[in-house]
């Protein structure tokens, strides 16, 4: 894509996003600068048939002090350091006129700049819904840039066009910048040198920073003193360079002489308003209730139930409507491959379309969870959600904002991963990434039923009333939530060391969503999920396929056949030929099974697995679990000859279970066996799909393998401690 | 004579001008940025829940920051509100 590049900047929640809509149309594109986890929203703006503009929609950012990684991108935008971007030819910073002074405070910065700068005024309406009016023109005369009022109309859009097309089209683009504010008492020598280094790490054709070493120096001190230089990628001796400067007075004195000047733009820009203005009102009348000390933290639990309700109840059908469509297709495929090429009919109906469905099965917990957060978001919900949580979420290190994600936890991780785009930090990113996985999701029921249901149901009630089951299942949950907060707090101290992230938060003014923003955001995630980290699902799905397929043993196959020809000619048809067939085809599954790469791995790892109560066939469980962990209770009804459409509710597994013996004679399943195999799965990183999340989510394969190997020890480490300490204090 | 109050011990609806922050750090320098700059007119409109941390509203806008930032902040109560003498 050729032509001007235009950098689209603004403070969050300033209608920056609609305008990018409006200016772009369809063409808009979501993606990835290549080694930088934050999204990037690209797309053509055409200013008349022969004028098409790339309009580059960045983070939004208060300033160009980045704390933030998805502020520095902002800031590498403007210096022209992002990957793959040319230097802008023009910013168009987008001013919200309800918080006027706030978001000139980023005009302020960007006008010290040599850059062509536009000015959108967004939501006039509102401010003219108000009784007040603002004067653009005054405005306009006192930046000394162009200042187009961009209301949520199509006329709006339209002289913007104009105005950039205008600007464009003048053959010297205006580069006059306003000087940087004088730093009174302080000694700027140091400034200008960090400007200097700066400016020679910008160098590059038709950058034009030279003359303007003070504000990039200013720019230097104030990202040193926030932290955020680092996130640049600038060599790391300009760092040092500007460390020498008394960075943090003069970012507190440069800071206040542009709200100086904020404050003379400003002054008589907007009409004064007798009373409390009309939308400030709605949003205090809300406040009023969904802050309230009491009946906020009702609304809030009332909210979150809501969306746990909706990941766990109202996704169901979908997710039932995926797997069972997905079935009937791999045996309408199955069939139509010629009986003559098993393995190819295997392949495209275990391998590659249960992959299809194990990646598309997440689509519906994806859509809900982001239709929610993008409304609570929208609204202005989502911030003071994490207002009334931060005392809580700070007492483990973490943000407000991670909350979402580990509740959502308990329906998924996949879902819950993806929603950890809120927090800013990427250290407390990475923390709720890793821990979120230690969050009971819904496909460990299926195996703590199983395990429950075999084991605890036959056993006498505690103290006479509680049910041992129903004990196991709430422990196991709050083993699940205590090692996630015990973790998060671990992983903040060691591995991941940083302090409680800060807490300063905007609290915007309620408004309503509008849907088709909501959709193309939640089509987005969605998008992206099936992309990237589905690729990663079907891959190992079609490996562990090959693991249970391979070496195929025709032998087992013949003798079934045979078998099956016998018992059509030994039995009438019926119920008793259908059983006695039945019995065939799970033996050979079976046998099978036994025979493949998974089930001899399964006998190799059981000296292993010996110290933690499990026998080989847990083993191949284990190993065919790493699918998704309720695969489990499928292949456990494989490997005990029952066929792989066995759920947990089946009773012929838990008899076959009950009935299983080891060498010695005493039964495989007792209760500590049962427990050990439930910390286990409380603990272990049993799930493809989080790890493919997981990836996509940190950009690289560093952070799924440590916590995968992290959770692996864990698990076992905990399985083995409840198992020989449990042999130990008597019980069997 | 008015004894000396932050931004954390100013009592929720009470309108203050802000002093300049007694220390420097990340956090109170965005707030700086976030138009927390001397003079400028302030008020705490609630406490949340668990006591931490505050919501206040200053130039059109409600922000919230945490009890120990905003116990950087002096402030000066504006005259006819809050003056109890």
């Amino acid at each position: 894509m050729s032509g001007p590049v235009a950098l689209l900047l603004g403070n969050p929640n300033s209608g920056k996003t609609s305008l990018f809509n409006g200016l772009t149309g369809l063409s808009a594109k979501v993606g990835n600068y290549p080694g930088i986890t934050v999204e990037h929203r690209e797309g053509t703006c055409a200013l008349g048939h022969d004028l098409r503009l790339r309009l580059l929609d960045l983070p939004g950012t208060y300033s160009l002090a980045p704390r933030s990684d998805d502020e520095a991108v902002a800031v590498r935008g403007v210096l022209g350091l992002l990957p793959d971007t040319p230097a802008p030819d023009l910013v168009l910073c987008v001013v919200d006129a309800t918080a006027l002074e706030r978001n000139l405070f980023l005009v302020s910065q960007l006008r010290e700049l040599p850059l062509p700068l536009v000015v959108c005024v967004t939501m006039t309406d509102i401010v003219e819904a108000d009784g007040r009016s603002i004067d653009v023109a005054l405005l306009e005369k006192r930046l000394g840039v162009p200042v187009v009022a961009t209301p949520a109309v199509r006329g709006g859009l339209h002289a913007l066009r104009e105005r950039l097309r205008a600007l464009l089209a003048e053959t010297k683009p205006r580069r006059h910048a306003l000087n940087p504010p004088a730093l009174p008492g302080l000694d700027g020598s140091a400034i200008d040198d960090a400007g200097r280094a700066l400016t020679a790490a910008l160098a590059g054709p038709g950058r034009g920073w030279a003359g303007h070493e003070r504000a990039l120096g200013l720019l230097a001190a104030s990202m040193c003193e926030s932290g955020g230089l680092d996130k640049l990628g600038l060599p790391p001796e300009l760092a040092a360079r500007a460390q020498l400067a008394d960075a943090a007075r003069a970012v507190r004195a440069s800071t206040e002489a542009r709200y100086a000047r904020v404050d003379q733009w400003a002054a008589g820009v907007l009409s004064a308003v007798v009373g409390e203005p009309r939308s400030v009102r709605l949003t205090r009348r809300i406040d009023a209730v969904a802050l309230h000390p009491v009946l906020g933290s009702l609304i809030l639990v009332g909210v979150f139930l809501l969306l746990f309700q909706a990941l766990f109840t109202w996704s169901t059908p979908l997710v039932d409507g995926i797997d069972a469509t997905m079935g009937w297709l791999g045996a309408r495929v199955g069939a139509w491959v010629p009986a003559s090429l098993p393995l190819v009919r295997s392949l495209l109906a275990n391998g590659v379309i249960a992959g299809v469905g194990n990646v598309i099965v997440f689509v519906p917990q994806i859509a809900v969870l982001f239709l929610f957060l993008t409304i609570l978001e929208d609204t202005g919900y989502l911030a003071r959600a994490a207002f009334i949580l931060d005392r809580l979420m700070a007492s483990v290190g973490l943000h407000g904002r991670a909350f979402v994600p580990l509740l959502s936890g308990f329906a998924c991780a996949v879902p819950a991963i993806l929603a950890t785009r809120t927090i800013e930090s990427t250290k407390d990113r990475i923390v709720t990434i890793l821990v979120t996985p230690l969050i009971s999701c819904s496909a460990r029921l299926p195996v703590y039923a199983l395990m429950i249901a075999t084991v605890f149901s036959t056993q006498p009630p505690l103290f006479g009333v509680l049910a041992p089951g129903a004990v196991v299942m709430v422990a196991m949950y709050g083993l699940s939530v205590t090692s996630a907060l015990v973790g998060a707090a671990v992983l903040k101290r060691t591995v991941l060391k940083s302090p409680t992230p800060p807490l300063v938060l905007e609290l915007p003014p309620y408004r309503m969503p509008k849907p088709g923003p909501v959709l193309r955001a939640v089509a987005s995630r969605v998008r992206v999920f099936l992309t990237e980290a589905g690729t990663v699902i079907l891959a190992i799905t079609v490996v562990l396929w090959a693991l249970f397929t391979f070496p195929r043993d025709d032998d087992i196959a013949q003798t079934a056949e045979a078998a099956r020809r016998a018992a059509e000619l030994t039995t009438a048809p019926g119920d008793e030929r259908d059983d006695a067939i039945a019995a065939i085809d799970g033996r050979a599954a079976r046998l099978q099974v036994e025979a493949s790469i998974a089930g001899r791995l399964g006998r190799a790892i059981e000296p292993a697995l010996e110290p933690l109560g499990f026998d080989w066939k847990l083993g191949v469980g284990i190993i065919a679990s790493f699918a998704a962990r309720e695969v489990l209770v499928s292949t456990l009804g494989l490997v005990y000859g029952l066929g792989d459409a066995t759920d947990e509710d089946s009773t012929s597994l838990r008899e076959a279970m009950r009935a299983d013996r080891r060498a010695d004679g005493a039964p495989v399943y007792t209760p500590l066996t049962g427990l050990s195999l439930l910390v286990f799965f409380v603990f272990a990183m049993q799930c493809m799909s989080t790890i493919a999340a997981v990836k996509r989510e940190t950009g690289g394969w560093r952070w799924p393998l440590f916590q995968l190997v992290a959770m692996s020890v864990l698990a076992y480490g905990a399985s083995l401690l409840v198992f020989q300490l449990g042999r130990l204090l008597g019980f069997t | 004579m008015t004894p000396v109050i932050t931004l954390e011990t100013l009592p929720v609806r009470t309108r203050a001008t802000v002093g300049a922050p007694s220390r420097t750090s990340p956090v109170i320098t965005r707030l700086l940025e976030l138009g927390l700059t001397p003079g400028t007119a302030i008020e705490v409109v609630r406490r949340a829940p668990f006591g931490d941390p505050i919501e206040v509203a200053l130039r059109g806008t409600r922000l919230c920051l945490r009890r120990a930032d905003a116990a950087a902040f002096g402030v000066v109560l504006l005259e006819g509100d809050g003056g109890h003498t």
